[in-house]
């Protein structure tokens, strides 16, 4: 008796863990960007590779997706089960049970458009940006996507970010950076202190921003980018990612081996030991404090820094 | 009729001798000359669609035969005065190897090694090594950054710095000589390189060498070190026959009969163009053993006629009378084991089944020409006859106790005992596995300098070993077809998942690489563009010498690279290949399987696999015709093959615990060793039988069996032992493999003809027993 009560779900465990096993997936692709949706965790990449975690990026599924396009970016509307996937093609997916399934919800005529960032705002209002200035936005969830310039250039628009007071920032190439007040209706032009490519402002509170870019430049600002001030780094490697640590520091990465961590809102950084070799496109800080990083090795988590 | 025969060849001696000198002499001078050929095509079972595949296109892609030479500091990492001018020495002197394409050579020292930087305004690069390079911190530092941004960390230097690789392409037409490149001088260039770095390092810098052309230079040496070991066999086998004969001059008469065989084999091999390969070299040992274990019963048949009183041409010619028909009849026995193998549709074990038949018939001249004329120039003195009688009595003490020990009880005993053991391994012999297991080249033994060679560097760079290439056959100017490339793609992105997958190269894989370089190195732009000249723009860079387009861009091979060569991975790497080809039909692009050394062994595999179930059945199956029409029995027929079948079973459970695959060169293990071991079971019962025939009890028959035929049975086995089991010191491991299994088949089957066989009949032939 004592035994069967051993057994039996010993049993049902091996028998479910062969199930479970059947729909896992490695993480080795090339992966994009990722999001944290409650208590999961959803990633983008190529060949419109979706993947959720539910167990802290332990262990991944496929999601079932209707393309085959590679996704560059993902966006959850915070606090809700509703968000976009966008990527080449001109492609911009939904899905409404948090990664679970995914629809296509537009679709450019013209397929070589390519989005390269998309934020959620709301479950309503979503702005999804890419190459050659190409901006839309809905704010009826997705039903209509409406496209406009927001730049009389045709450069890259590489990623959209939102700071704590609400203000929304967007870093493109050739020293682009923009700034909205009014969540994205009209965007100004922030003076560039450079004029190669950003890949990404990232709002420490509602005045500090990190800029970084190409040739491993990083700046900083105090004045929600009336200033900047070239942060000095010996690396010229692109530096692609960069995200708050919970103790302060910036995390940064991009091309292989390009690794660095900045102290006192990033004002010095320094070289960080690359965890491995490979390319990063996108690190995400994790609930529990753990870093994601994103990129050509697939998704690896990354000790506690 | 054969009386006439025999009277001729008598009357002839001294004519036919001299005939044998003059033959074998040219013989020899034709041995000489014999060619070791290590060329590996003709292991390939050309029938099969993979193998097509791999021989359409080895011309245009199989250019990927390049060499790598990896230098490793001892201590440390590369960045040394010292390392950095051997590494420019031996990049020079690899540039002037034979068959060497001297623009393809690669090293940090090359200018075709360059980093390229994304700056402001575009790219901008340069040499890895400066121009103006000089051994100092600064430099150093300089360098090691431009090694990060030239990509070639893990391909041409260590991940952890400690050592270099000069790379190096050779072409199948040596340019400097305009003839066919010689892999034996290339491999002797390598090795020199090697001894140079050891000596002028002083042992602080050690040198790997890997490469087809290092293989083959490896596996020809192996090949020829094998002569050595026949040396050796011949004598272990001569001390054999010694013990036996008991004198000199008559166990002299089989060796060098049989040597005779073997001179011819090999010259006759010689003369008809052949060359001998890592295969076909074992079949001397094989022919030399089989030859002197039918020469000694001649032997033991001359001894006893001359002990009639005939003198020696007499005793000769009346020996060759008696035995002439039981020893063709035994040497056509051998000769099933061997034509079973033509069932294996591989040149190479076709040719050893073609060669060892051949040496059976020259063997059949020897013995039953050669052998008889020399016996009858002996003259034995009347003190052998007694030496031989002493030594006969004390067998037959022996065989007396084993043929009363086959008792009802202890034969039953015997029989379960063997049913049990039969069982086992046939429980344990479903284990066989296909194919290799051990990493590096299967040839060489794990522990070979080449194989080591091959861990330091898999283990120190990111290099893979083990390929299996799909041929993608499309449309001309298939590269900058969108639909082509990423059609490539997903089957790309579908293979990478399949377990066992490392990585995978191909011309779409390249062009997404290149294309997130012209976009500032940004991962979101490693796609394939829709727009064609942007796509052009990006296949461009990648030149065919990469081997992953021809000329036309009409084929594209995709290189998958392995973790192992292990048959499960080969499998699920073959099935997700051809489920991928199946469910994506495409007018523009077919996935053809499969090229490159895993593609070849995926074939081979699958031949092998094919080909297990018929060579047992077909061996076999000649096993049981031959004792039925022999004996025209179905009991004697069970006596023979259980034993026979049971050891085969053991074999293979054997296999199983050494961890031996079941490939080219252990498939025909079985065949052999049944062919060859039917024979002791054939002798003793042919005694057996005839003694039962005049109606003798089968107590009696049995020891009158044992006393006649059970010393030829282990003097058979222990040398036709002695012949095999030298090829486990070959440096080969898989003729060290194929030489354990033969010495095990011999030997047990030997056993299993003096131990299972009596008890067995001793049940079967109940009705012929003493009634007590």
């Amino acid at each position: 008796m004592n035994l069967s009560a051993h057994v039996r779900p010993a049993l049902l465990a091996l028998l479910t863990a062969s199930a479970v096993q059947a729909g896992l997936v490695a993480p080795r692709m090339l992966l994009l960007d990722g999001a944290v949706v409650g208590r999961n965790l959803i990633v983008v990449g190529e060949r419109g590779t979706i993947l959720r975690s539910t167990d802290d990026a332990h262990s991944w599924q496929a999601a079932t997706v209707p393309a085959a396009s590679t996704l560059t970016a993902v966006s959850f509307a915070h606090g809700s089960t509703q968000g976009w996937a966008v990527g080449h093609d001109a492609l911009i997916l939904v899905t409404h049970d948090a990664g679970l399934t995914w629809q296509k919800q537009w679709q450019g005529a013209n397929l070589t458009d390519s989005f390269l960032s998309v934020l959620a705002l709301d479950a309503r209002h979503v702005l999804a940006v890419g190459a050659y200035g190409l901006f839309v936005a809905t704010d009826d969830g997705g039903k209509t996507w409406v496209r406009r310039k927001v730049l009389e250039e045709d450069y890259h628009l590489n990623r959209l970010s939102q700071g704590p007071s609400g203000h929304l920032y967007l870093a493109g190439e050739h020293g682009t950076l923009l700034r909205s007040t009014d969540l994205g209706a009209i965007w100004q032009r922030i003076d560039s202190p450079y004029d190669g490519s950003f890949y990404g402002i990232l709002p420490l509170d509602a005045h500090t921003l990190v800029a970084h870019g190409l040739r491993g430049r990083i700046y900083t600002s105090v004045n929600d980018g009336s200033t900047w001030i070239l942060v000095p780094n010996e690396q010229h490697a692109l530096i692609a990612t960069a995200v708050k640590l919970p103790d302060g520091a910036v995390l940064f990465a991009g091309q292989s081996r390009a690794w660095f961590i900045g102290r006192g809102d990033a004002k010095s950084v320094s070289p960080w030991p690359a965890p491995f070799a490979t390319a990063v496109a996108q690190l995400l800080a994790l609930p529990d404090g753990s870093i994601l990083a994103l990129g050509e090795a697939g998704a690896v988590l990354l000790p506690k820094p | 009729m054969l009386e006439r025969v025999s009277t001729w060849i008598f009357r002839h001696r001294l004519p036919l001798v001299g005939f044998f000198v003059v033959v074998t002499v040219i013989m020899a001078v034709f041995a000489s000359r014999l060619r070791v050929d290590a060329s590996f095509n003709k292991s390939l079972p050309l029938d099969h669609p993979y193998i097509r595949t791999f021989t359409k296109y080895q011309s245009e892609f199989g250019g990927a035969n390049r060499v790598l030479i990896a230098l490793m500091a001892k201590n440390g990492d590369i960045f040394t005065p010292d390392f950095f001018k051997q590494l420019r020495k031996v990049t020079d002197e690899t540039s002037f190897l034979p068959a060497v394409d001297r623009a393809q050579v690669q090293s940090l020292f090359t200018p075709n090694v360059r980093y390229i930087e994304v700056i402001e305004d575009g790219f901008t690069g340069g040499n890895v090594i400066p121009a103006d390079f000089t051994p100092n911190a600064a430099n150093f530092a300089r360098v090691r950054e431009n090694i990060l941004k030239s990509g070639k960390l893990g391909q041409l230097v260590a991940n952890d710095f400690s050592g270099a690789i000069v790379s190096a392409q050779l072409l199948e037409i040596d340019p400097a000589t305009g003839r066919k490149i010689d892999y034996a001088r290339v491999a002797a260039g390598l090795e020199a390189i090697r001894q140079q770095v050891g000596q002028e390092s002083k042992g602080a810098i050690t040198v790997h060498i890997i490469g087809f052309a290092k293989v083959i230079g490896d596996i020809s040496d192996g090949a020829r070190g094998v002569l050595v070991l026949f040396g050796v066999s011949i004598c272990i086998t001569a001390l054999l026959v010694w013990n036996y004969a008991g004198r000199w001059k008559l166990a002299a008469a089989p060796v060098v009969c049989s040597l005779v065989a073997v001179v011819w084999q090999l010259g006759g091999l010689t003369a008809l163009g052949y060359s001998v390969d890592p295969f076909s070299i074992l079949v001397p040992f094989l022919v030399f053993a089989i030859g002197v274990s039918h020469g000694v019963q001649k032997i033991s048949m001359f001894r006893n006629e001359m002990f009639k009183g005939h003198d020696g041409p007499t005793a000769a010619r009346s020996a060759f009378m008696q035995l002439i028909v039981p020893g063709v009849v035994a040497l056509m026995t051998d000769t099933v084991g061997f034509i079973t193998m033509f069932v294996i549709k591989i040149q190479v074990i076709r040719e050893l089944a073609l060669i060892a038949s051949l040496g059976v018939s020259v063997i059949v001249v020897t013995n039953f020409l050669l052998l008889p004329i020399m016996l009858s120039y002996l003259r034995l003195p009347p003190s052998y006859g007694a030496w031989v009688a002493k030594r006969r009595a004390r067998m037959d003490g022996y065989w007396a106790r084993l043929a009363k020990g086959m008792r009802p009880r202890p034969s039953m005993v015997i029989m379960l005992v063997c049913f049990a053991l039969g069982a086992w391994g046939y429980w344990k012999a479903e284990q066989v596995r296909i194919g290799d297991t051990q990493a590096g080249v299967p040839e060489l033994r794990p522990n070979s300098r080449y194989n080591r060679d091959t861990r330091i560097i898999t283990s120190k760079f990111s290099i893979g070993v083990d390929i299996l290439s799909v041929i993608v056959e499309t449309v001309p100017n298939g590269c900058v077809n969108y639909d082509v490339v990423t059609l490539m793609d997903q089957f790309e992105g579908a293979i990478r998942t399949v377990p066992g997958v490392q990585s995978v190269i191909s011309l779409p894989s390249m062009a997404k690489l290149v294309n997130a370089g012209y976009s500032e190195g940004s991962l979101k732009w490693r796609i394939l563009l829709r727009n064609p000249s942007a796509l052009a723009q990006a296949v461009s860079p990648i030149e065919t010498a990469t081997g992953l387009l021809n000329g036309d861009a009409s084929v594209m091979p995709i290189m998958i690279f392995l973790t192992d060569h292990k048959a499960e991975t080969l499998r699920g790497v073959t099935d997700a290949v051809k489920a991928f080809a199946a469910s994506h039909p495409s007018p523009q692009a077919r996935f053809l399987l499969a090229s490159d050394n895993a593609g070849v062994m995926a074939a081979t595999n699958e031949v092998v696999a094919a080909a297990q179930r018929p060579i047992l059945l077909w061996v076999f199956g000649a096993v049981i015709a031959l004792c039925l029409i022999t004996f025209r029995s179905l009991r004697a027929t069970l006596c023979i093959v259980v034993p026979l079948v049971i050891v085969s079973w053991l074999a293979y459970a054997l296999m199983v615990y050494l961890g031996i695959g079941l490939k080219i060169s252990t498939l025909p293990v079985v065949a052999l060793g049944v062919g060859v071991g039917v024979d002791y079971g054939i002798y003793l019962f042919a005694s057996l039988q005839s003694s039962l025939k005049r109606g003798e009890f089968l107590e009696d028959a049995m020891f009158q069996a044992f006393k006649d035929t059970g010393a030829a049975i282990v003097f058979t086995g222990l040398t036709l032992g002695a012949g095999v089991s030298m090829w486990i010191f070959s440096d080969l491991k898989f003729q060290a493999d194929m030489g354990l299994l033969l010495t095990f088949m011999f030997l047990v089957n030997m056993l299993g003809a003096i131990v299972l066989l009596p008890a067995m009949a001793r049940w079967l032939f109940h009705h012929h027993c003493r009634k007590d």
